[in-house]
């Protein structure tokens, strides 16, 4: 029969046929790719690519509000995030979002149409079995949880098409100044990290990626594309003093002063994008006095526990004369998310830290990325020679790559130091884009006899996290230079710190009264005019006071400062408690980066449920009761994020690269002049 | 300008209704024609050319294959779209649109889209260099993306394990491991905008345009890709050798001195393409 056919219907059969086969052949394979792939899968953050399919929102988070009220020294913020679904398919919707370090996130609530539910806290596991029940059975829920100290998450399923879900998060934070200036920030984009996990831990392992670090393969927008979701901030001082000097650099403001001691503020409604970067707001109250000294919550909390907190101004500083030779070690990060603004920024930030040196003293320069590269292999005298030549080491770097710290503190450390009594000081200027915080700072608190760690974090959207637990862990200080104009301030800020200590030998002394679980447990020395933070639980009656004593400056001098209880500003317990909890909570997870044990896991769980605070190990999870999805469809959608302002897309996806090729537009136009010129009409010679 | 023939082509038979209305006839002649042909297969394909237009604003890859389809429309047979089809290009044509078809509930959208230019390259390429233009037609998809996520990991790997002899040859201990090269304690990396594939696709354009523009045969269009590709290869890991040096400081590093290493390299490239198709040419006169 296929014979009488004429030869094109034969051919037309014999494609068509073949066609077939092969469509049955590779459909199997077709299907079982996608578990291979997903063995595979890397961790790295990618870029968002604007899905064809209408019928699933793939930004369903609309809007982020946050109102936030300083009474005092402390910041109550409420972060409201509104989530809709414009599409025609359920989701879920995944949002990582970052929060201050010293934020105690305390409550949060769940709006779907006229229900509103409060969030419950729980284990972290608990809360995430929850909400997997919840959203499997249909209900709306949301579920909080922390990833970092500095990096949250925020879930809510089976929001139906239609749907606008309102879900409220509240925190508090203590607000502590330096030189007279205090500083609120809110955090505005988490930005891309480098998980530094080898590409074996993926191939070995048939299940998908660890759960804890899930959240760094996020999509990004592009470079400069604006956040989709508005963003609004009102934030209202009530200081008890007369404010002076409130301002912002990071954003346009508009201020209105209801009193001398009260003022609201909000941001510019045309500002463009103002959610890729943080909020900082600097201000002053008058007169040169910090307000400082003792808040007591004088009712018991509902464990039955009162809480202080004392915040202690330390003495002037003294002369620098008498300050011992100094050695630096600058370790500097010249990795991929480096690449552009926040690497010049690091460059001009080098160039003036390295006046603050003396001809007695003397440096290094460490250059990290995936590799790393040393200006010298011993300490080199501070000359102008020697400094010129640090400069051109530094100033021949572009950025790429990602972000292998721990080798270049270990190489760091490594470093012998030129004399025995040498005081080193090691600066690490990096935007902090990684994640592995943990293994560093226990790596600085085994070493802290080698050395001050002072950590900068410069770019848009620094890693805080990493740039205040560094220098925490090192006892040394955190500075943050979010732009080339704030350089030369945060130098002069660091000459200042480090020309001499102003108090050593810190220690506090509680007389006639009874107190406990005091943090820290130990009290650093103080570099800066930074007040002594003291937290505690205290019983008995307000009659006793608290000693706070030191030497003060190379010649030792003592230095005693006294607070009376009895004349102690009186706060709700709720809220020193809270600040207490999450002070004990970082000081227990610092210590958990040393060594793991169950026992700390279980005293930071504790301290979470009791206090119902977020941390590594609690959650916060909302579940309406009223099942509203009967129909098995249900997308996730991850939230993409704006890219920090300033940072490029070589913060996403890049290794530590060679180069990229030359742009395709260059490539076109060398290919096209030389078709051109190379296939003219040439002249016929006669 | 479009090309103007030295001898007039073979016309294929038109053939010839059973019917012979005017209106008919009129019509028989009208859909036969070339051009009814391609509008068709615009209309039909309308799923693939929404694709196409949405892609191109939607960042996922660069637009540069615009830059193709007009070098493509530039070489397109203008003059001869009021011409039938022949019966053989008639059964190709036939014979992808079944493959198209068959293809489009479950293949990924750009094979639906290298199909579709199939079929549309049977209906509309000009006679004498079909295969050139109908790549170039498939040069301005955009392939560039999907190509780095296949082929990439491979190119960089064998780049850096083509370039670490070279730099042994400068005396340099350099050891490949997958895409790094590591020397001193020090390690660097062909990642992935190091691929080489945009020169490549930069390279294969420059090839078409040339093929279109010297009317080479399917034969002498094949070996001029070829040759292309394997001398934008061998330059990308000229270029990785050269840049690894001024990354690790052994050459002084300017900021213009990457892409200058990159663009030389790439119109040497250019210059050697440009030769090989004309001596092409000379080899078939």
């Amino acid at each position: 029969m296929i014979t009488s056919l004429s030869l094109p219907a034969r051919r037309i059969l014999a494609a068509a046929a073949s066609s077939l086969l092969a469509c049955a052949a590779l459909t199997p394979r077709l299907a079982a790719s996608p578990s291979a792939a997903d063995a595979g899968r890397t961790l790295s953050p990618y870029f968002h690519v604007r899905s064809l399919d209408a019928t699933h929102d793939a930004l369903p988070l609309k809007s982020t509000r946050v109102e936030a009220v300083v009474a005092g020294v402390i910041a109550d913020v409420t972060v409201t995030q509104t989530y809709a679904n414009e599409g025609t398919v359920p989701l879920e919707a995944l949002y990582v979002f970052p929060g201050s370090t010293r934020a105690a996130v305390h409550g949060l609530t769940m709006t779907v149409g006229e229900r509103r539910i409060r969030a419950k806290i729980r284990q972290k596991e608990e809360a995430r079995a929850t909400y997997e029940a919840a959203k499997s059975a249909g209900q709306t829920a949301s579920l909080l949880e922390q990833h970092r100290p500095d990096v949250f998450s925020m879930a809510v399923a089976n929001i139906l098409p239609g749907d606008t879900v309102e879900v409220e998060l509240r925190y508090t934070e203590l607000l502590s100044p330096a030189d007279g200036v205090y500083e609120f920030v809110y955090p505005g984009v988490v930005g891309p990290r480098y998980p530094n996990r080898p590409a074996i831990d993926a191939l070995e392992s048939p299940r998908p990626p660890a759960s804890a670090d899930r959240w760094i393969a996020n999509p990004h927008l592009q470079a400069g594309e604006p956040d989709p979701a508005s963003f609004a901030l009102t934030l209202r001082l009530a200081t008890g003093l007369p404010v002076r000097e409130a301002a912002s650099h990071t954003h346009e403001i508009d201020i209105a002063y209801t009193s001398p001691t009260e003022a609201r503020i909000t941001l510019d409604p045309f500002e463009r994008s103002p959610s890729n970067r943080d909020f900082i707001l600097r201000y002053r109250l008058a007169g040169e006095a910090v307000q400082a000294g003792l808040l007591v919550s004088a009712a018991p909390d509902a464990r039955g526990d009162r809480y202080f907190l004392a915040m202690i101004q330390p003495p002037a500083r003294p002369a620098p004369a008498a300050t011992p030779p100094r050695d630096y070690v600058f370790i500097v990060d010249v990795s991929g998310s480096m690449h552009g603004f926040p690497l010049d920024t690091a460059k001009h930030l080098f160039r003036r830290l390295l006046p603050v040196l003396r001809p007695t003293d003397t440096f290094n320069v460490l250059l990290f990325s995936g590799g790393s590269a040393t200006l010298s292999a011993s300490p080199l005298p501070a000359t102008p020679t020697n400094l010129a030549k640090a400069l051109a080491f530094l100033g021949g770097r572009h950025g790429g790559g990602g972000t292998e710290l721990l080798p270049a503190l270990r190489h760091a450390l490594s470093i012998p130091r030129p004399h025995e009594n040498t005081s080193r000081i090691i600066s690490v200027i990096t935007d902090g884009y990684v994640a592995v915080e943990s293994e560093a700072f226990a790596l600085i608190r085994q070493n802290l006899g080698r050395g001050n760690v002072f950590a900068f974090g410069v770019g848009s959207g620094v890693n805080r996290h990493l740039i205040e637990s560094l220098a925490r862990a090192g006892q040394g200080e955190p500075f943050i230079v979010t732009d080339t104009v704030f350089a030369e301030t945060e130098a002069s800020r660091f000459a200042d710190m480090i020309a001499s200590p102003v108090l050593t030998g810190v220690s506090a002394h509680f007389d006639d009264v009874a107190v406990r679980d005091v943090e820290p447990a130990s009290l650093p020395d103080v570099f800066a005019q930074r007040p002594v933070v003291l937290f505690g639980k205290w019983d008995g009656d307000r009659a006793g006071r608290l000693r706070l004593s030191g030497r003060s400056g190379g010649a030792g001098r003592p230095f005693v400062s006294e607070l009376p209880f009895a004349q102690a500003t009186t706060v709700p317990a709720e809220t020193l408690s809270r600040l207490w909890a999450r002070t004990r909570v970082a000081a227990l997870s610092d210590e958990l980066a040393l060594r793991k044990t169950p026992e700390l896991v279980s005293a930071i769980t504790t301290l979470g449920l009791e206090h119902e605070l977020l941390t590594a190990y609690t959650s916060f999870v909302a579940v309406d009761e009223v099942v509203r999805r009967t129909t098995p469809d249900l997308e996730t959608v991850t939230q993409p994020l704006p890219l920090p302002e300033g940072v490029s897309h070589h913060a996403v996806g890049n290794g530590i690269g060679v180069a990229p090729e030359p742009g395709t537009a260059g490539l076109l136009l060398i290919a096209g002049t030389l078709a051109v010129f190379a296939l003219r009409p040439r002249r016929r010679v006669a | 300008m479009p090309l103007r023939f030295a001898s007039p082509p073979r016309r294929a038979q038109r053939s010839r209704p059973a019917c012979t209305s005017p209106f008919v006839t009129l019509l028989h002649t009208l859909l036969s024609t070339r051009a009814a042909a391609v509008l068709a297969l615009l209309l039909g394909g309308w799923p693939v050319l929404r694709w196409l237009v949405l892609r191109l604003g939607d960042g996922s890859d660069e637009p540069h294959g615009l830059a193709a389809f007009a070098a493509a429309l530039f070489f397109a047979p203008w003059a001869a779209w009021r011409e039938p089809l022949s019966p053989h290009r008639h059964s190709l044509l036939a014979a992808s649109l079944l493959v198209y078809c068959v293809a489009f509930p479950f293949a990924p959208t750009l094979v639906r889209a290298l199909l579709f230019v199939v079929a549309l390259g049977l209906a509309a390429a000009p006679r004498g260099f079909a295969l050139a233009w109908s790549a170039l037609l498939a040069l301005s998809l955009p392939v560039v993306a999907t190509l780095q996520f296949y082929l990439g990991y491979p190119l960089r790997a064998l780049t850096a394990f083509l370039a670490a002899p070279l730099l042994s040859l400068g005396g340099l201990r350099v050891e490949a491991s997958g895409t790094t090269l590591s020397w001193a304690g020090e390690r660097v990396i062909v990642d992935t905008p190091c691929s080489g594939l945009r020169m490549l696709w930069t390279g294969l354009v420059l090839a078409a345009v040339l093929a279109c523009r010297l009317r080479l045969g399917a034969r002498d269009t094949l070996a001029l890709f070829r040759h292309a590709a394997l001398a934008v290869f061998v330059a990308n890991t000229l270029r990785a050798t050269f840049i690894f040096c001024l990354e690790t400081g052994l050459w002084p590093n300017p900021s213009w001195a990457h892409e200058t290493v990159g663009l030389v390299l790439f119109a040497i490239v250019a210059l050697g393409v440009v030769a090989l198709a004309e001596r092409r040419v000379t080899a078939s006169v």
